[in-house]
């Protein structure tokens, strides 16, 4: 095979496979932004929350 | 109704979870569904612990994303085992919003407080999890990932570890995961 041919395949490939790892990367990405599991960075958040529910400040919400 | 009498004699938590709150959104066709759907709970006396408490956290945005949410609110308790909904009026989710500005932009929220979490592990830093309903654009994505979320949280309540579905299913960790990734979006540019 010319190695000309044998590089520039190479770095295609490598060029391939690297936009299909940042496109998953991104995806992932806006999957996480969009379904956010709720950890340190919301603790406060939660615990405002439930003091709320805790305090009768928020009630249930029903239908009628 | 014959259901008002019943419904006097139940316990406290039960009367609390029919009670009416203010502001009170419009009633739909859905809402007279989960109403009776309540109403035999109720009368059937099957209470039951709450897996999760909802909140809704909602600035008031004007747009079609944030109200199919609003129009589609008795969905949520009504897939979910009646486990309570706590809808923020305005005022108090713009509070939320001005002291957690990290929120901003993402409203409507919908979070889901994992309430298995704070029983089981105090020390973990997981609470549950939440749907940045803001950051969807139309308003049929919106509600295929809203459908998602409610399909997702009604297959595992009763899991444990529901964290680790979250990450596998949701976030599509893992190789199998990355390979569904792909899928959906080759089938998303297939269908234009």
């Amino acid at each position: 095979m010319n190695p000309v041919a044998e590089v520039l395949s190479t770095v295609f490939g490598i060029v391939l496979v690297g936009a299909i790892a940042f496109e998953i990367r991104q995806r992932r990405k806006r999957l996480r932004e969009l379904y956010n599991v709720l950890d340190a960075e919301d603790r406060q958040v939660v615990a405002d929350l439930d003091q709320m529910v805790a305090n009768g400040i928020l009630q249930p919400y029903a239908i009628g | 109704m014959t259901e008002d009498k019943p419904l006097q004699d139940k316990s406290a938590a039960t009367e609390k979870s029919v009670r009416l709150i203010k502001p009170k959104p419009k009633a739909t066709d859905h809402d007279m569904d989960a109403a009776e759907s309540a109403s035999q709970v109720v009368e059937g006396g099957s209470s039951h612990a709450p897996r999760f408490h909802f909140f809704l956290i909602d600035c008031g945005w004007d747009g079609p994303v944030p109200n199919l949410i609003r129009n589609n609110l008795s969905m949520i308790t009504h897939l979910q085992n009646n486990d309570p909904l706590f809808v923020l009026t305005r005022e108090q989710s713009d509070q939320m919003l001005r002291k957690y500005p990290h929120l901003i932009g993402k409203d409507p929220v919908l979070l889901a407080r994992d309430l298995y979490a704070s029983r089981t592990d105090v020390e973990s830093e997981y609470h549950g999890f939440h749907l940045n309903l803001g950051l969807i654009k139309t308003e049929s994505e919106a509600l295929t990932t809203l459908r998602k979320f409610l399909n997702f949280l009604a297959s595992h309540r009763k899991g444990g570890n529901i964290e680790k579905h979250i990450k596998e299913q949701l976030h599509k960790d893992g190789v199998t995961g990355a390979i569904e990734v792909l899928r959906v979006g080759s089938e998303a540019m297939v269908g234009g």
